[in-house]
């Protein structure tokens, strides 16, 4: 026994290594929403307000490219205004609360973005963060005064998104590496595309509305072994500088979830 | 507490601050940013207890996790720096360095440079292994693991530089 305890004095220092290493990858390996929503609680908590406040510092000197940025998404605004086809009376009215980035991680395989504005602005879980560009993330966590999101550069996260064109369906993921570049996977060989093609959102759940711009196809892989297409999809948001985005409500999501909850039950 | 734990509480909690507000700003294309927040576990007391220095430095690196949303990824690498931080201080500057304390006016560049490589290499292999889910990038991980490590390397040496001309 005496023996024993030596042991573990003696070797102290290697045990707690051990311990924490593995207390570490246990905090880095929670995959389940709850571990990750609790671990997000407290970062929000801690780091939101400290971030809105070094966010105020930036925003001082960067008003010239938000001034730019701000004339760049009128001008988008009004061509879709002047431009686009009216929407049929029967389509959904979707309504959006505009948010304040005040923190964004692009450096590493699972980002996510803190956001002022919360529960106070009638932000709410699973809503889609969007801007005149494209799409942005999908909000996670929310408290009164702030939220967070995971950003599309989150290998978690898959968005299901379709081919202008052509109205063909696929997964698109982020892989880790490049922030300006997504891929689309599952997309059928049956379906022509060519470099250029834009990619929308596919509109098959609550988070993001139908057609919604996210990027062109910059390359594709067709390999005949398997009937599906590879597709690197340039981003059109350069999500490394993200200034206002807007968080979309679907108006009929609770409804759709609790009919999908219900079909799934049975 | 010994007086001089003072400064070092007050790294502790202002190096990641200042990370965040100056450093984060230099990120190289978009993946490469320089951690200049090591210099707290590099400049922490080699003569105190190893085992509180392990539990400082996960807390260390749980406090850079809740401010960048990293979910242990930073603990891990720092509490691996810190298990082997009285390693490469035996084999950098010798046997003594246990017991005497690393003075940035006293010791040399040249040697404060090839212990703060094997500290950078340490973190940076942890962080950017432990950082992917999949080995299909192993290339990728590589890459960044070289061209980070050197450019946090470049900032911490230029920091130190300055710091020594600064005290001269």
């Amino acid at each position: 026994m005496q023996q024993l305890v030596n042991a573990i004095i003696r070797f102290r220092n290697g045990l707690v290594y051990l311990l924490l290493i593995s207390l570490s990858i246990f905090l880095l390996q929670q995959s389940s929403a709850y571990h990750r929503s609790l671990v997000a609680n407290v970062s929000v908590f801690f780091g939101a307000q400290f971030s809105d406040f070094v966010n105020s510092f930036h925003s001082y000197f960067n008003l010239r490219e938000t001034n730019r940025s701000l004339l760049q998404e009128n001008q988008i605004l009004l061509n879709q205004i002047l431009f686009e086809e009216k929407l049929p009376s029967d389509t959904l009215h979707y309504s959006s609360v505009p948010l304040q980035v005040i923190r964004n991680s692009f450096i590493n395989s699972y980002n996510y973005i803190t956001l002022k504005g919360g529960k106070n602005n009638g932000v709410k879980n699973e809503m889609g963060l969007v801007t005149a560009q494209g799409i942005v993330g999908v909000v996670q966590v929310v408290q009164n005064r702030y939220t967070q999101a995971i950003s599309v550069l989150n290998k978690d996260l898959k968005i299901n998104a379709k081919l202008k064109n052509s109205n063909h369906f696929g997964s698109l993921t982020w892989t880790g590496d490049d922030p300006t570049k997504m891929r689309l996977f599952d997309v059928p060989t049956t379906a022509t595309i060519k470099i250029g093609d834009t990619i929308q959102t596919g509109g098959m759940s609550t988070i993001f509305p139908p057609n919604l711009p996210i990027g062109s196809i910059s390359n594709f892989v067709d390999d005949p072994s398997i009937s599906f297409y590879d597709i690197e999809v340039s981003l059109f948001q350069d999500m490394t500088n993200l200034g206002t985005v807007f968080a979309i409500d679907h108006p009929l999501a609770e409804e759709v979830l609790s009919v999908q909850q219900s079909t799934d039950e049975k | 507490m010994k007086s001089r734990s003072y400064p070092f509480i007050a790294y502790f909690f202002l190096l990641p601050i200042l990370q965040m507000i100056v450093f984060n700003q230099f990120g190289l294309g978009s993946q490469l940013v320089p951690q200049v927040t090591l210099l707290f576990l590099i400049f922490y007391p080699t003569d105190s207890d190893q085992t509180l220095y392990l539990l400082v430095a996960f807390l260390y690196g749980l406090y850079l996790d809740i401010l960048h949303s990293t979910m242990g990824l930073q603990a891990a690498a720092c509490v691996t720096v810190a298990f082997f931080r009285p390693f490469i201080i035996t084999s950098v500057f010798g046997k003594n360095y246990g017991y005497v304390n690393i003075r940035l006016q006293q010791t040399s560049l040249l040697a404060l440079s090839a212990y703060c490589l094997n500290i950078v290499l340490i973190h940076h292999l942890v962080y950017y292994v432990f950082g992917v889910s999949s080995w299909t990038q192993w290339l990728q991980i590589i890459q960044q693991f070289i061209f980070g490590s050197l450019y946090t390397l470049l900032f911490l040496i230029a920091i130190m530089f300055l710091l020594q001309k600064n005290k001269q």
